[in-house]
């Protein structure tokens, strides 16, 4: 495992603009102050309760949007981003989706026809993969966009809370490949407001509470801090 | 990139065509249908028609379809790709681009069949040889105009509507039902300046008429709609970053 930085964060913070309207510009920090790295190989968690920022802080990583403040020095890193909210094509049918996920994580066509048919072995779709999307089932949809991610083979994945997905069978099969990303080389960001995933996936760990790093370190010691202030400070009291 | 909208507008299109019933046939139905009713009410209820009025409804209505259908698609073009900026880094001038080519290839599929109805009901002219540079000029607008609202309307929702109910008066400003000249003469320097409904009198001058085009228009509109159309690239390359935020 080596060291060699992948991605460096210095004191990002992102500001939202609350309401569209011509009246008042209120606005509301998102993420306020937060530097990391990520090194390439390792397995990086990111906790945090709900509304902490930890989606926000994935789209920065990925290079989606532009920190208001502070920078991100990406060193020529290609990363993919596995949310639930896939950004399938919905009158497409699940073949073509597959094909432009690929191109846009930087494959070429010969190379993600290569890949076809383990994505769709890994989807378990059968045959539904070549009928328009929007006739799939929610499950579906997460089983293929979770297929597609795992085979983009991009610098750094990603994942943002899809473990819990599909049936039992496919949860249990997709936490093995995520297991397995981990063991590899793959650089994985994993975000979970459920410390214990955390806990069983990642070497290291960032808190983030209220878009302020509170925390890093390795996982497990970081976890154990966190449980523990959750149980002090149940939701709603900060 | 350009392997993306190849393989997007491929996709596409081979979706448009295998998920209605009727497949390749909606994309001539949709002027068809305005011919019909246009002819209905102008050409027997008020008795408007005159010579040649069926083809020169039918070349008005098949340009100005191609206009109105690509801008309209192009205002959501970003917003409807949200979920996917949300996942992966994309030049967001690649989505109303998609869109465009579309639209191109819907009409040169169109275009085609217009050509086989002129041949049957009122026969060729030497100076059909300028249809492709006509074609070529009202891509260019087209494009000018959908890049324009694609850019915009992520940042001005409210947008939308306006752009719905400014084509709708569009339509009737552009001459699609009439010809320029039939308008009383002090109002045709005003739809001489619409540059759409400029050349949909061209397009009729080529095709029915059998006369040549006016090529100071066409340049004109070349040079505003390639100056407008770069600009709103450049605009939507300024805002890259900020439309995954505006339209999550």
């Amino acid at each position: 495992m080596s060291d060699h930085e992948l991605i460096r964060l210095e004191n990002v913070g992102i500001r939202f603009r609350n309401s569209r309207s011509l009246l008042g510009k209120t606005s509301y920090e998102v993420l306020k102050n937060v530097s990391f790295n990520i090194a390439s190989g390792e397995s990086i968690g990111i906790l945090g309760r709900n509304g902490a920022g930890k989606s926000t802080l994935l789209k920065v990583i990925a290079g989606i949007i532009r920190p208001d403040m502070g920078r991100v020095v990406n060193n020529g890193v290609s990363s993919a981003l596995l949310n639930l909210q896939i950004g399938f094509k919905q009158e497409l049918p699940g073949v073509d989706n597959i094909m432009l996920m690929g191109i846009l994580f930087g494959l070429g066509v010969s190379e993600i026809r290569e890949k076809m048919d383990s994505i769709i072995q890994f989807s378990e779709l059968g045959d539904a993969v070549c009928k328009p999307v929007n006739t799939y089932s929610a499950g579906m949809k997460a089983r293929l966009g979770f297929s597609v991610a795992i085979n983009m083979s991009t610098d750094i994945l990603l994942v943002d809370e899809v473990l819990g997905v599909g049936d039992v069978e496919f949860r249990k099969k997709s936490t093995r490949a995520m297991k397995d990303m981990v063991m590899s080389e793959q650089t994985v960001v994993l975000v979970s407001h459920q410390a214990q995933t955390v806990k069983a996936l990642c070497e290291r760990a960032v808190w983030i509470e209220n878009g302020r790093l509170k925390m890093q370190g390795a996982a497990d010691e970081v976890v154990e801090a966190y449980e523990s202030y959750v149980m002090r400070h149940p939701p709603g009291d900060s | 990139m350009y392997l993306y909208i190849r393989e997007n507008v491929k996709a596409n299109l081979k979706a448009d065509i295998s998920r209605n019933y009727l497949g390749l046939a909606w994309w001539l139905l949709e002027p068809v249908l305005l011919v019909l009713v246009f002819y209905l009410v102008f050409g027997l209820l008020f008795q408007r028609g005159g010579e040649y009025f069926v083809q020169i409804l039918v070349v008005g209505i098949v340009s100005w379809v191609w206009f109105a259908s690509t801008v309209t698609r192009s205002t959501t073009s970003i917003y409807s790709a949200r979920f996917l900026l949300a996942q992966v880094y994309l030049p967001k001038y690649v989505l109303p681009v998609t869109v465009i080519l579309e639209g191109l290839i819907r009409q040169i599929f169109v275009i085609a069949v217009l050509i086989v109805f002129l041949v049957l009901t009122s026969g060729m002219h030497g100076t059909w040889v300028w249809l492709p540079v006509i074609m070529m000029v009202q891509l260019l607008l087209v494009s000018a105009v959908s890049l324009w609202v694609a850019a915009i309307v992520p940042i001005i929702p409210d947008l939308k509507f306006a752009i719905t109910a400014g084509l709708q008066a569009l339509m009737f400003c552009s001459g699609v039902f009439f010809r320029t000249m039939d308008v009383p003469e002090k109002y045709q320097a005003f739809l001489f300046y619409n540059p759409i409904a400029n050349i949909i009198a061209q397009y009729r001058s080529v095709l029915v008429d059998g006369s040549p085009p006016d090529i100071v228009s066409l340049v004109n509109i070349t040079l505003i709609s390639v100056f407008f159309s770069v600009m709103a690239i450049v605009y939507i390359k300024k805002f890259d970053l900020e439309y995954p935020r505006l339209v999550s």
